[in-house]
């Protein structure tokens, strides 16, 4: 055997072990896990246990090196460790913004001193991070922003307001996008934005959640007033947050588009939810097909649309890991992933006619009303994390090589 | 665990070839004199010739039969190589027919017409669309009856709808109901009874309604409880996936000579492209051209028993895809575009031709629900 194959046989014995088995086969996307945090509860002692064990190992961050308490996994180790956990759908032990997005980007272009500060707290799910980006003023055009960071001694005195950042409500810690010097006809927008980290516990922060049409809060708004934070929590230096960001946002949209590879977020009630299967439940078979034929044939439409998307992710990370140079396809899963989501969603309620119009209440199934929220929150999908017209823009610029408009 | 979704080193090569075979050769202007010269074969020989003498008809054989015993991923590279011009070539037929005679044909079969297959000399062709199948070999209807003589003497009866290379071939393999299923037969072009139609059709390849009266064939080797039906869904589908490989290398390129124009031609004083609303356009047609390459990639590297739900896929990308790209290559290059002067018309029109050539998306989608058992 190859060391990568003793790799994934050792792993997979280790995960047979080690894994509650209350947790095999409960998770379909990598999404789902344990978020952390300092007032973090676990959802019972078996996640517990998972979170500790992999802990111990580095497991929750199998690819970040061990002096930080990483796993120290090479790319292909770490690979094989999610497929097998995968395979035995097991959730992750740890998920959430700070390692899937405040990490790479510290590992990259933080300072040791910040490395070392940081990183170790998200690994042990210490600390639960948020993102503050978007603006009431900048949000597909995000370099707009407006809130200030004044220097003040060591530290930047802040102002101004973040809008969607992602469960700050329960977040401890905030990366953000912050304006450290004024926009002037001189230089382009982009220049004179900091990339800073900030305590949420700091005075002068407040959050308030936001309703979405889909009934859910995910999302906040969260607003600074004379807010101090110190001026060594800048990464990539003071001015210099637009290329962090950019990297950064890269990472985002190539980790959306997997997840949406994966069938997209879904709440725990339609996790093994299937189109075809709501299908056949709410109208029935007639001499062997769908008793519908236009459903037919919209729902084989959106199963093979899901497919292609899904073979596309599996090229993506087939090439990786076969060392070949990341191609322009992986430009495309945003956008594909938002479309086939919302495509999905809007069809089961169709499918499901009188039952899918509820709102709440016993008159509908759970599952039904599920159905019915998730079309609702799926709507956002083409808009968050860059609107799908921000992503055909930069795809005719970068991949199509189209002249600026 | 099906094989990883990568084009090797060795079948970019291959595919490279074959490109730059099809550019030297069988340029776009070829497919346009075959078209003005009313080509009764509708294909190109001197292609067809290089072809065989870099051995690429031998590319879907088995060593055993004389052949190099390369599968679908090489397939694939090869056709897409060649669709990229356009090039008119009995390659499909080579990879359908050939491919199910070896698959189902006697001894004395394949004894007979693998070797000249292998070197292509000959040109063995599957005649199985009827007016009515669009696309579905259980809707075949012609029959086949038992002949006058004893033992394995057939006699065929009835026509078959633009069989692919009908003018160029040497012998058909043509389906038509048994009482007990469908069968398969072997029928000689120059036999008594055979009556070859050549067909001009918008793509300017070559195809001919086939009609049979009385003909004498000789069944396919049927091992008994074989599948006839079976064998040849088989060689449907490996001849599905070639065909989107084909109009994925058709679709990439007419995509880039869009691209060229976009970032060309110049309009309000400023290029086409600098327009956000073509802008979009062309990164849609860009999105359907890497899903169906993804769908293409994975078909050419099935397991068996997921061939047919991924060849219905791949086919079905390819089409729309195709389809897509080449309506919006004509509305983007304007008032050119509906020229004749103009090639993209041409992919416009091998867009249309190969969606509805061994299925079009519209049946691959019922297919596909099928198979999953809604």
């Amino acid at each position: 055997m190859s060391d990568l194959e003793t790799f994934r046989a050792e792993t997979r014995a280790w995960l047979e072990a080690n894994a509650p088995a209350s947790l095999l086969g409960t998770a379909t996307s990598p999404f789902q896990g344990h978020w952390g945090g300092r007032g973090a509860d676990f959802k019972d002692d078996d996640t517990r246990h998972w979170f500790e064990v992999n802990v111990a190992r580095g497991w929750t961050a199998p690819t970040w090196p061990a002096e930080y308490g990483g796993g120290g996994l090479g790319r292909d180790e770490g690979r094989i460790l999610y497929e097998e956990m995968a395979a035995l759908g097991l959730p992750r032990p740890l998920v959430g913004f700070g390692l899937a997005m405040l990490g790479p980007i510290l590992l990259q272009c933080g300072t040791e001193a910040q490395k070392h500060a940081h990183l170790t707290p998200i690994i042990r799910g210490e600390i639960r991070w948020c993102q503050g980006y978007s603006e009431p003023e900048a949000g597909s055009d995000l370099a707009n922003l407006q809130c200030r960071a004044v220097p003040d001694g060591d530290d930047f005195i802040v102002d101004g307001q973040k809008v969607w950042t992602s469960h700050a409500d329960v977040s401890d810690w905030i990366f953000c996008l912050v304006r450290t010097t004024p926009e002037s006809k001189e230089r382009k927008k982009q220049a004179g934005i900091t990339f800073l980290l900030i305590d949420m516990k700091t005075p002068g922060i407040t959050t308030r959640p936001i309703q979405l049409i889909s009934g859910a809060s995910p999302f906040c708004e969260t607003f600074f007033e004379g807010v101090r934070a110190p001026r060594a929590n800048a990464i990539g230096g003071v001015d210099q947050g637009w290329g962090v960001a950019k990297s950064l946002l890269a990472h985002e949209r190539t980790a959306v588009g997997k997840a949406f590879g994966g069938g997209g977020s879904r709440p725990p009630i339609l996790q093994r939810f299937r189109l075809k299967d709501h299908a056949v439940d709410c109208l029935g078979l007639e001499g062997g097909k769908l008793a519908d034929p236009e459903l037919r044939v919209e729902v084989a439409r959106n199963e093979m649309d899901q497919a292609a998307l899904e073979l596309t992710a599996q090229r993506i990370s087939d090439a990786a890991a076969a060392g070949q140079r990341p191609g322009p396809e992986s430009s495309i899963l945003k956008i594909v992933g938002a479309d086939v989501n919302q495509a999905r969603w809007s069809l089961a309620v169709d499918i499901a006619g009188p039952d899918g119009l509820g709102w709440e209440g016993d008159g509908y199934s759970e599952e039904s009303l599920a159905v019915t929220r998730t079309w609702l929150r799926s709507r956002g999908n083409s808009i968050e994390g860059g609107s799908s017209e921000v992503q055909r823009n930069i795809i005719a610029r970068a991949v199509l090589g189209l002249p600026k408009g | 665990m099906s094989a990883p979704l990568i084009v090797s080193e060795e079948q970019q090569a291959l595919g490279k070839t074959a490109r730059e075979l099809a550019e030297k050769h069988a340029p776009l202007t070829r497919l346009r004199e075959l078209r003005d010269a009313s080509d009764v074969d509708g294909y190109d020989r001197d292609l067809w010739t290089q072809l065989a003498e870099l051995g690429f008809t031998a590319l879907p054989f088995s060593e055993a039969d004389g052949g190099f015993g390369l599968g679908l991923p090489e397939i694939t590279a090869v056709m897409e190589g060649l669709g990229g011009t356009l090039s008119a070539s009995p390659l499909l037929s080579l990879v359908v027919a050939g491919g199910l005679l070896a698959d189902a044909g006697t001894e004395a079969q394949r004894s007979a017409w693998l070797p000249g297959l292998i070197t292509g000399e000959v040109v063995v062709t599957l005649a199985w669309e009827e007016r009515r199948t669009r696309g579905e070999p259980r809707r075949v209807a012609m029959t086949a009856q038992a002949g006058p003589s004893e033992g394995d003497d057939w006699s065929l009866t009835g026509e078959k709808r633009g069989v692919l290379d009908g003018g160029a071939a040497d012998a058909f393999i043509v389906a038509a109901q048994l009482p007990d299923g469908l069968g398969l037969f072997l029928v000689d072009s120059g036999a008594d009874g055979v009556d070859i139609a050549p067909l001009t059709r918008t793509d300017g390849r070559g195809a001919s309604d086939v009609r049979f009266t009385g003909a004498a064939a000789e069944r396919l080797a049927v091992a008994p409880g074989a599948d006839s039906l079976a064998a040849l869904e088989r060689a449907l589908d490996h001849g599905r996936v070639a065909l989107a490989a084909e109009m994925l290398g058709a679709m990439t390129a007419v995509f880039q000579t869009t691209g060229d124009y976009l970032k060309t031609r110049v309009q309000f004083g400023k290029p086409l492209g600098a327009f956000q609303a073509l802008q979009h356009r062309a990164v849609d047609c860009f999105v359907q051209i890497e899903l169906a390459r993804s769908t293409v990639m994975a078909a050419a590297r099935a397991e068996p028993g997921d061939l047919p739900q991924l060849a219905s896929l791949a086919k079905a990308c390819a089409g729309e895809a195709f389809r897509l790209v080449a309506d919006e290559a004509v509305q983007m290059h304007g008032g050119i575009g509906v020229t004749d002067e103009c090639d993209v018309g041409f992919y416009l029109k091998r867009a249309r031709v190969a969606d509805s050539t061994l299925g079009d998306a519209r049946y691959h989608r019922a297919r596909w629900a099928s198979l999953r058992g809604y």
